[in-house]
């Protein structure tokens, strides 16, 4: 559910932060089964709880599924009562 | 993690310059080579790097084989590129003007690149 949710907002900006407490701000590429990540144009939210990669050119990343902690979006990005409603769906059928 | 259009693929990331960050904190550097599901990870001429405040050190470590699971996140290194060329470039003007001097002192360790 949540993939088909994340491929929906391909080429949104979302700021997605890490179990290590890093927030990487970047432009949606692709996602996968494991809701693993690529982002394009990225650049550091927070104030550099973040090693100082980005001296270095770093444009694009992949972001393992399993260390993402929360994925930062505009509301406006979100039909909530859709989501709700398609959760609620999964549920049922995950009941059965 | 492939097969299908639109997913999150390492594989044209492969054969390029990345950045790998570990669980544990590390910085690799390397060529990525191959991949897997799992994210598992073969790097070539892998070199750790390691800050200190605003400097960082080199370890140069060969062949790296990364558990998928500790990989944070991985980075392509866009290479200086820019910078290289923009040597090159001073290198050859410098040349055109017989300014031979400086442009071996511009850069001794890349005259073996740039066999003019």
């Amino acid at each position: 559910l949540f993939y088909s949710f994340f491929k929906s907002l391909v080429g949104k900006d979302v700021v997605v932060e890490l179990k290590n407490d890093l927030s990487i701000c970047g432009t949606l590429h692709s996602v996968d089964q494991y809701l693993n990540i690529k982002l394009t144009d990225i650049s550091v939210t927070d104030p550099e709880k973040y090693p100082h990669m980005l001296q270095l050119s770093v444009k694009n990343c992949f972001i393992r599924g399993s260390v993402v902690r929360y994925v930062q979006l505009p509301a406006d990005e979100v039909d909530t009562q859709l989501l709700q409603d398609a959760a609620r769906k999964e549920a049922m059928q995950q009941k059965q | 993690m492939n097969y299908v259009p639109g997913t999150a693929s390492l594989i044209d990331d492969i054969d390029k310059k990345h950045l790998v960050l570990l669980r544990d904190g590390r910085t690799l550097i390397g060529y990525l080579r191959s991949i897997d599901q799992f994210a598992n990870l073969v790097f070539h001429q892998t070199v750790e790097r390691i800050h200190v405040g605003k400097k960082f050190g080199d370890i140069p470590r060969g062949i790296f084989i990364v558990r998928g699971e500790n990989v944070v996140l991985l980075g392509e290194i866009v290479s200086r590129h820019n910078l290289v060329f923009t040597l090159v470039f001073e290198m050859v003007r410098r040349m055109q003007s017989k300014d031979i001097v400086t442009y071996i002192s511009l850069c001794p360790s890349h005259t073996a690149l740039i066999q003019l």
